[in-house]
């Protein structure tokens, strides 16, 4: 474990990754400010989170790590447990319900694991791919991603992703499938070896 | 070996800078995504929401093109701007400065511009074609220069987008910046909302896409809200210049007393420009006769 925690503490670039998490809090705060914005901010404080992950797996010396004894699969394990930074972010605010926005607790846990999980299993599949620094790429385009259902939300008739209050079934189903493709990219992401 | 033959200098040398940028940026993968996302919604949007009134909401639409291709096209250009920096060594050593090379990078608005063009030109056509219903606001409702006013905000949305991210790409220096900017330019120009259903509506237009209809209210009227939108065109041009001004500001050399003086005047014409949006125009929120197909409450 404490060889675990050295390599994490020397190969993630932490600048970014907590950068990421201090955005979500001051979004958290603007959420506290502004509840009824919740619609808008709650999925920019779910962005801000992904691309927070997204981060994980940035290594400038991928191509000289990715070959040293201890194998690129441990180090991509390793890095997966980064990911908890990030989604401790997202369950310390729904959790407290800044502005007591009536989020359903489970619904949105479920919502913004299920993102992260998707995004760092993004990044591990392209670092697999050995991409060096995937979240210079990943952590805008999911930035974007996270938010765009917002605009669908206001123009059709499906509903929103981001529900305020009652979490429809049809919703935790949506959300249930990232999930699941999260946990499937992730599952790929982390066989051992490596595929240029 | 193109680059090599290429003027170092003058108004050719510049012109060819600048074709190499804007290719980069059509050729852009998260750039084409935008824009591809941004025709699929749209073409979505009119096969199923559209009822026997014709298109819902018509005004409300230059949001999508806006939003997919203008905030793709701000990481795209951050990327392409930061991209050039692993060679900064080499770059310096070659002909022409840093604003030079940013002024030719400014040229990477171009595809989003003719993308948000053939976007706002599609909606026009569309709703001719389809049809729009007699009390939604659109020609005939409103002033054409009106009309015209808020469906161009997509392109200039777009142009100003790829400016924005070279902008961000030239100074800041953080992984992740692109990402940032992103989110804070959708959370800013969220801040002008708490404005809109007050009488001092028309001074949210100081965000960077503020916008001018409400869509369909449960009554079935629609909210057009105060302000000018042709000053807002031009104030969201100065901004764009402002931005292109600024990412050249990061060059120390360009810093001349005659670039000062353009970096203040444009800086006074954005104000000028938002000032005029905000005082003249349409001075209340305007509500539409109700269409009773879209009465929801």
């Amino acid at each position: 474990m404490s060889t675990r925690l050295w390599y994490l503490r020397r190969g993630v670039a932490w600048l970014p990754l907590l950068g990421g998490c201090g955005a979500a809090a001051v979004i958290a705060g603007l959420l506290a400010r502004w509840p009824d914005d919740a619609f808008l901010l709650a999925p920019a404080l779910l962005a801000c989170c992904a691309a927070a992950a997204a981060f994980a797996y940035d290594e400038d010396a991928l191509p000289v790590v990715a070959v040293t004894p201890r194998g690129a699969s441990w180090r991509r394990a390793t890095r997966l447990g980064v990911t908890l930074v990030p989604l401790s972010a997202w369950a310390l605010v729904v959790a407290l319900r800044p502005g007591d926005v009536p989020f359903w607790r489970p619904g949105w846990w479920l919502l913004g694991g299920a993102t992260v999980l998707l995004v760092a299993g993004s990044a591990a599949l392209a670092s697999r791919r050995l991409v060096p620094t995937p979240g210079a790429l990943l952590a805008p385009v999911v930035a974007l991603a996270a938010v765009a259902p917002v605009t669908l939300a206001g123009m059709f008739s499906w509903g929103t992703l981001y529900p305020i209050g009652d979490f429809p079934d049809t919703v935790r189903t949506v959300w249930l499938g990232v999930a699941l493709s999260g946990a499937a990219v992730c599952a790929v992401a982390l066989r051992p070896g490596l595929r240029p | 070996m193109s680059s090599l033959s290429m003027p170092a200098s003058g108004i050719a040398g510049h012109r060819a800078m600048a074709v190499i940028e804007a290719r980069r940026m059509a050729r852009h993968p998260v750039f084409v995504l935008g824009v591809a996302l941004g025709f699929v919604v749209l073409g979505l949007y009119v096969v199923l929401v559209g009822d026997e009134t014709g298109i819902p909401v018509v005004l409300t639409l230059p949001l999508l093109g806006a939003f997919y291709i203008g905030l793709a096209s701000v990481i795209a250009a951050a990327l392409l701007t930061r991209s050039t920096e692993v060679a900064v060594e080499t770059i310096a050593t070659a002909p022409g400065t840093e604003a030079r090379r940013t002024l030719a990078l400014a040229a990477a608005g171009i595809p989003p511009l003719v993308a948000g063009l053939v976007f706002s030109v599609a909606l026009v056509v569309l709703a001719k074609v389809i049809g729009v219903a007699p009390q939604e606001w659109w020609f005939g409702t409103l002033p054409d220069w009106q009309v015209w006013s808020i469906v161009l905000m997509c392109p200039v949305a777009c142009f100003d987008g790829a400016l924005l991210g070279v902008l961000a790409g030239r100074w800041l220096r953080f992984r992740g910046a692109s990402a940032m900017v992103v989110v804070a330019l959708i959370v800013v120009s969220l801040l002008g909302t708490p404005l809109l259903e007050t009488g001092s509506s028309e001074w949210r237009l100081w965000v960077p896409w503020a916008i001018f209809h409400t869509g369909d209210n449960p009554d079935g009227t629609q909210t057009l809200i105060a302000g000018n939108p042709a000053a807002y065109l031009g104030y969201l041009l100065a901004l764009g210049a402002l931005a292109v001004l600024g990412a050249m500001w990061h060059d120390r050399t360009a810093r001349t007393p005659r670039f000062r003086i353009l970096v203040a005047a444009v800086a006074a014409a954005a104000l000028a420009f938002f000032v005029l949006a905000a005082t003249t125009g349409n001075h209340d929120n305007r509500v539409s006769d109700p269409i009773p197909s879209r009465v929801t409450g």
